[in-house]
């Protein structure tokens, strides 16, 4: 167990570092580059906190923290930053963040805390089920008309694999998941730069897509090198942001690129040990629930910079750049690994005890 | 927590991670070169480095067409979105280019994609806008064409199109490939925007730089034959004129004008015909300038002689229908006379002389009909009949300059070819074409196409000129300190067809200094309304033309120019041309059309046939001299200069053979 703790942490460092570099190399901007380390730095202050934070509090507060995130968005609503035409950041003056990066980690905790509080009832619509949806639908809506489509499909699938996991009915499931499926179909059609994206992904490539297939094309077998990007600050618009496995894979090559798929799905697994040997079903299915979210960013962030999946704007966690979503998954590393070694303590515990 | 439902997921995961592992090896192996080979082909986008115009010169070096490198702001108002970086900007335009900053916000909220802020700001104030970067504020490199002396040889030099690429017309167009030079090439790694990255020196090569050509044309002269055409218009209340100057040893064309003109550097306000080089674009018919060329035929084919006497018939003659007409009335005049004062009767009855071949053979040997082949665009050939077509009349009309047109640049190499030893020249415009670092690609020199008359002819047809502008029409073309010669024409203008009574082409054609041509240059003015005739308005400008030029440039005049040295070179002139007379005479009588027996030799009389003895007094000696010769008298002349007094006083009956003694003084006698 201590042994899968420390491959954990390694392989997010690692990641991390590799971000860092990539930041750096895809930007060519020191004042880019000191706030990504700024973000960094911020990201590993919250690990600590929450590592030692015992997350069996939070059943508590879930509740609570996830109705004021929704407020939070609500907010963002009106005084939020816009942005490339979505309203998406809240700023402290020195500070800004995305509260759909926050809803998204919280929503993931509320339900685990959910359906172990409902246990069985899960199974019933009415009387359990019901209110899983309620949340889902509640920060959906608020993520979905800032707009923000692609966090938005991200809850939405993170949130029904969690209720399938929990025990949710399929029959429960389809009706509901298949209603939320046409509702973004829905938005993404009334959207018209979602509505773009999807045409030009079914009917063609958009300029990114053809630029960062041609970066991880060039890259080769084993790349070009950390910092020879030429793709990089050239033609890849924003590649130190969602498009950065592009860089990744001009830099490092097939190996490197394959490398990092390979320790997303380390991660995942590692995750999901976690969460079986954990002996509550709070602590399963929020290890789950976390791992799950980590491994599905990745999954549609690379598919998307390998042109198949529609562009979306979601981030590839730990490398790109990105304050809120740095800290957020670092944090959700940190609930894993709390999950982990109160668990571990418990079992010990219990072995005194026997 | 389902273990069954948490495999599943597992199972899912693993299967989409290697879906994306297939579709990476894909991209990055399977397909690495031709991704490879895209990258490489829009990353070392070559970019095209413009090559710099060449410059056009005068003859001396002074520059007349440069190209000036001039900076372009464009905004993209897609990256200029916030008000407060529009804010910036404007303020900053205005601060810089002095407009409001009204002005520049307007344009920066307008609903275009890309907005010209600044169109073709000069160097300063691009280097005011050096450190100002704003992301979507774009700089372009513009060239412009530039003119520095505007209207000056404008139809000579032309003009080039709106990007200042290519030529259009003159020299810009008709050497646009040596100007344009050649275009170099810059291997630019870049991005998306356009901000260059990096440049690779292996691949890249540099621009070869145009051109530059020297004209034959002089400023100076030109700027001259300008201002006096311009002057000329407005005293004469003409409606354009023309001038055309050559070098008559070498066909160098010293200056071509046309007024009204255009400036080149703002070549859309002016009208088609405006920049058109009428010079050699536009025909018109000679008049009488087409005389000294027919005289020079009768003397080559030894068919007249010059102190021949032809009866002009007053000024008034009727032949085969057609009515010729003397503007100065003359009963008689000697074959000279008819050149100075230029009598349409007299040339007419010559030219029954000369058979309609060879009449054609020397008009087209002098050149027309045909273009001269300048380095200048649109030249028209004129109109020659060929003897098939002559009508009766025909060959009598083209002796006086009509049914036969012609371009200025014709006539003035056909008169440069009759007084510089009757060798025709290629008239040319370039003097030599360099490039930047100064080496001669190409030298132009005199090019002879044929020789159509002798030395002796063109040696006579130049004192018969030097007559003209002495003693005949063209007197208001005389200096008193240089030697001038020329001839006038004046034509009635064709206007629809008819022959107009108001509208004339009025011209002069002239040369200088008289015993070593320098310089020929036609004077025409279209439509003078004060004073119809070549002598009364192209004469007058002409000398005007002359005197500046000599004032400015006194290398032309190989001796020092002052009255005396005139007097004598004009006194050894006739006197020679009298000796001309006393010889043998040279006339085959076989050749003289006997339907014109009017035409007779005489030895008694004046030009104007006086019946008793003239008053010489005041007279020049070689007028006295050659007028003593033609009563038949002996002289003995004494001194040089005027004439101020003689020894058969005036009025007196002439008995031939008599002896008549001549005092003369370079001292002017009024009384």
């Amino acid at each position: 167990m201590k042994i899968l703790t420390k491959i954990l942490i390694a392989t997010v460092l690692l990641l991390i570092v590799v971000g860092s570099i990539l930041v750096y190399s895809a930007s060519g901007d020191m004042t880019l580059f000191r706030s990504h380390i700024a973000n960094v730095v911020f990201a590993l202050i919250a690990f600590f906190v929450f590592l030692v934070m015992p997350y069996e509090y939070y059943r508590g507060v879930t509740k609570y923290a996830l109705m004021g995130v929704i407020v939070l968005l609500a907010a963002t609503l009106f005084i939020g930053i816009e942005k490339n035409g979505a309203t998406r950041w809240i700023s402290l003056g020195f500070f800004s963040f995305q509260p759909s990066e926050i809803a998204k980690f919280l929503l993931v905790i509320h339900l685990a805390n959910l359906i172990e509080s409902k246990g069985e009832l899960i199974g019933d619509f009415k009387k359990g089920y019901v209110f899983a949806i309620t949340w889902i639908v509640m920060v959906a809506f608020f993520v979905v008309i800032q707009p923000n489509v692609s966090t938005t499909i991200i809850i939405t699938i993170v949130s029904f694999t969690i209720l399938y996991v929990g025990g949710a009915k399929l029959k429960h499931l389809f009706v509901t998941a298949g209603s939320a499926a046409a509702l973004v179909a829905i938005a993404a059609a009334l959207l018209p730069h979602a509505r773009y994206r999807l045409d030009k992904f079914l009917f063609g490539e958009t300029l990114q897509v053809t630029q960062a297939k041609i970066a991880l094309g060039s890259g080769g077998l084993t790349g070009l090198g950390f910092g020879h990007s030429r793709q990089s600050d050239l033609f890849v618009p924003y590649p130190y942001g969602d498009f950065i496995y592009s860089i990744l894979g001009e830099e490092l090559g097939f190996i490197g690129a394959l490398t990092v798929l390979f320790l997303y799905l380390t991660i995942f697994v590692i995750c999901l040990i976690i969460a079986k040997r954990s002996t509550d079903t709070f602590g399963q299915l929020t290890a789950f629930g976390l791992g799950f979210m980590i491994v599905i960013s990745a999954f549609i962030n690379a598919g998307v910079v390998m042109g198949v999946l529609p562009t979306t704007g979601i981030t590839l966690p730990f490398i790109s750049f990105g304050g809120t979503s740095l800290i957020v998954f670092s944090v959700s590393i940190a609930v894993v690994l709390n999950i982990a070694v109160r668990n571990n303590k418990r079992r010990e515990l219990n072995l005194a005890r026997a | 927590m389902s273990r069954t439902r948490v495999l599943i997921i597992l199972l899912v995961i693993f299967i989409s991670f290697g879906a994306l592992a297939a579709k990476l090896f894909e991209i990055q192996i399977v397909n690495h070169n031709k991704f490879v080979y895209s990258a490489k082909r829009q990353q070392d986008k070559p970019s095209s480095v413009k090559a710099e115009r060449g410059l056009i010169k005068d003859r001396d070096g002074m520059v007349l067409s440069y190209t000036r490198d001039d900076y372009s702001y464009y905004a993209h108002l897609n990256q200029i979105k916030s008000e407060k970086a529009k804010t910036k900007v404007a303020e900053k335009f205005s601060e810089v280019f002095g407009k409001s900053k009204k002005h520049y916000l307007r344009l920066l909220n307008s609903k275009k994609k890309v907005v010209c802020l600044e169109k073709k700001a000069s160097k300063e104030k691009a280097i005011m806008l050096r450190e100002f970067i704003v992301e979507g504020l774009k700089e372009i490199t513009d060239f412009t064409r530039i003119y520095p002396y505007k209207n000056l040889a404008a139809h000579t030099i032309g003009y080039v199109d709106k990007n200042n690429k290519n030529g259009v017309d003159g020299i810009e167009k008709y050497f646009d490939a040596e100007l344009q030079g050649e275009d170099g090439f810059l291997f630019i790694e870049r991005d998306v925007i356009g901000r260059t990255v990096t440049i690779n020196d292996e691949k890249s090569y540099p621009s070869i730089p145009g051109n530059d050509i020297y004209l034959t044309i002089k400023k100076n002269y030109q700027l001259i034959l300008d201002d006096e055409l311009s002057k000329g218009i407005k005293e004469y209340e003409a409606n354009s004129a023309i001038g055309v100057m050559m070098d008559p040893n070498t066909g160098e064309i010293l200056a071509i004008s046309n007024v009204p003109s255009f400036d080149p550097n703002k070549y859309n306000n002016f009208t088609s015909w405006q920049r058109k080089n009428r010079a050699l674009t536009d025909t018109y018919e000679p008049g009488s300038t087409i005389k000294s060329i027919v005289i020079a035929m009768l003397l080559e084919e030894k068919l007249a002689r010059s102190g021949e006497w032809i009866d002009t018939e007053n000024g008034v003659f009727r032949r085969r229908g057609a009515l010729i007409r003397d503007t100065h009335k003359f009963e008689r005049l000697t074959v000279r006379g008819v050149l100075e004062q230029s009598s349409n009767v007299g040339i007419s009855k010559l030219s029954d002389r000369i058979p309609e071949d060879t009449f054609y053979k020397y008009l087209r040997n002098f050149g027309f009909g045909n273009k001269t082949e300048i380095e200048l665009l649109g030249e028209a050939s004129g109109r020659l009949k060929k003897p098939n077509d002559y009508s009766r009349v025909s060959k009598s009309s083209m002796s006086y300059g009509y049914e036969i047109s012609v371009t200025p640049i014709q006539l003035a190499a056909a008169y440069a070819a009759l007084i510089n030893g009757g060798n025709l020249l290629r008239p040319y415009i370039v003097k030599k074409i360099t490039d930047r670092e100064n080496n001669t690609i190409l030298e132009n020199s005199a090019f002879k196409l044929r020789s159509v008359i002798s030395n002796a002819t063109s040696e006579k047809l130049k004192q018969f000129m030097v007559g003209v502008v002495e003693e005949g029409t063209g007197r208001n073309a005389r200096l008193d300190d240089i030697l001038i010669g020329g001839k006038t024409g004046t034509t009635k203008k064709l206007v629809d067809g008819k022959y107009s009574s108001k509208n004339y082409n009025s011209s002069f054609i002239g040369f200088f200094p008289a015993e070593n041509p320098q310089l020929v240059c036609l004077i025409l003015f279209d439509s003078p309304k004060i004073g119809k005739y070549g002598s009364q308005v192209a004469a007058p400008v002409f000398k005007n033309i002359v005197s500046r030029i000599v004032e400015s440039d006194v290398q032309i005049l190989k001796s020092k120019k002052n009255k005396e040295t005139k007097t004598k070179l004009l006194d050894e002139l006739f006197t020679e041309m009298n000796k001309d007379q006393t010889e043998q005479s040279l006339l085959k009588t076989s050749n003289i059309n006997s339907a014109t027996g009017d035409d007779r030799i005489a030895h008694n009389g004046d030009h104007r046939l006086p019946l008793s003895m003239p008053n010489l007094k005041n007279k020049s000696k070689r007028y006295a001299l050659n007028l003593l010769y033609e009563l038949g008298l002996k002289a003995d002349i004494e001194g040089s200069g005027r004439v101020v007094s003689q020894s058969i006083k005036p009025g007196t009956k002439i008995k031939a053979g008599a002896l008549c003694r001549i005092e003369c003084s370079s001292t002017i006698n009024i009384n």
